[in-house]
């Protein structure tokens, strides 16, 4: 049977500035500190075509986005927890920084999907709220078009439960092929079809690592094997 | 006078010993030969006592049970250990597979909250 998964649909995550170990801190992408993304983190995706080449898109608020401080009040932010549905742009994203990546495997016929949801966005962008429809529902939105198992999320969509699933995901795979190959490894050096006895370990058990035997040892050993083998000796 | 089989687990015994000892070299450094050779019969002996018998299902029960701390076969917070190897729906693949899902999870988390 012929794979016909020749695309992949990829989420990014730059996560919130906290959720960084300390130990990466200063390894990883550079990022604008002046950005929104960079506090409170921020998601999007790509679609590769089977030539390899990726399109990148994510939503932001208008408002957010560097240099667009003079927008009308009307889609300005507010505050974190407010309701208000602001401008909202579909923006290529493919020089964002990121720092967690989950890539699918995908049919042409899945990309096309995503590809439409994505370009339908851009020609005409949703608007933007922080808590009902932000960059990641709409990430989540469009990889929902090809009907992707995507990392769970809360009631409110956040960047860092994205970073926190994926890198759960990566150490889960990680952890499950070291114990795979220690599997490979067992097979070869300890047969399939002979069985272990649990009785004879036992017995196992109970010898000593080393015995020493001396001649007297030996000679009655000697003895009582010849008794066995022709009688009385 | 060894029989057959004596030899066979005896040699069983002493491969078991050499894995453990290159596969987990941090753990068995200050184990003498007799402390490991008691550990691992014990392990050896849990994983019959659960119905595996070949000397590969043995050894993967024993070197999985090794990734974990030295109590976990009696610890609360290890019991889907004692559950899994319990179970009467999985047959011993099924068992190992289980074990290792449950592990790489429970491992995930445990980094997720180191890196925290």
């Amino acid at each position: 049977m012929t794979d016909n998964r020749v695309c992949k649909a990829t989420i990014y995550s730059e996560s919130p500035d906290l959720m960084i170990p300390r130990k990466l801190k200063h390894m990883i992408m550079p990022r604008d500190p002046n950005e929104l993304g960079t506090a409170v983190g921020h998601v999007f995706f790509g679609i590769t075509d089977k030539n390899g080449v990726e399109k990148v898109y994510g939503l932001h608020a208008v408002c957010a986005m560097v240099g667009n401080d003079n927008v009308p009040p009307e889609d300005r932010m507010g505050p974190i927890f407010s309701t208000r549905k602001v401008a909202g742009c579909v923006a290529d994203d493919s020089k964002e920084p990121y720092d967690d990546k989950l890539v699918y495997n995908i049919t042409e016929e899945q990309y096309k999907k995503i590809e439409k949801f994505a370009e339908d966005a851009k020609a005409n962008p949703p608007k933007y709220n922080i808590l009902t429809n932000n960059c990641v529902c709409f990430a989540y939105n469009a990889l929902r078009q090809a009907e992707v198992k995507l990392p769970p999320q809360l009631p409110v969509y956040t960047p860092g439960m994205t970073s926190l699933h994926i890198r759960a995901l990566d150490v889960a795979q990680t952890t499950k092929k070291n114990l795979g190959l220690a599997a490979a490894k067992i097979l070869k050096q300890f047969p399939p079809t002979r069985s272990v006895s649990e009785k004879i370990l036992e017995d196992i058990r109970k010898k000593p690592s080393m015995e020493g035997h001396g001649v007297t040892s030996v000679v009655k050993l000697l003895k009582s094997t010849l008794n066995k083998k022709y009688g009385r000796f | 006078m060894s029989t057959q089989k004596e030899l066979e687990a005896e040699r069983f015994v002493h491969r078991g010993m050499q894995y453990l000892r290159s596969t987990f070299a941090d753990q068995t450094a200050d184990m003498t030969d007799e402390v490991l050779k008691n550990r691992f019969i014990d392990l050896c002996q849990l994983a019959i006592s659960h119905g595996f018998e070949s000397e590969a299902d043995v050894m993967t029960i024993v070197d999985f049970l090794f990734r974990l701390p030295q109590d976990a076969p009696d610890s609360p917070d290890y019991e889907w250990v004692k559950d899994i190897l319990l179970s009467e729906d999985m047959d011993n693949a099924m068992k190992i597979d289980a074990l290792y899902n449950a592990f790489a999870l429970l491992t995930a988390q445990e980094t997720e909250e180191t890196d925290q």
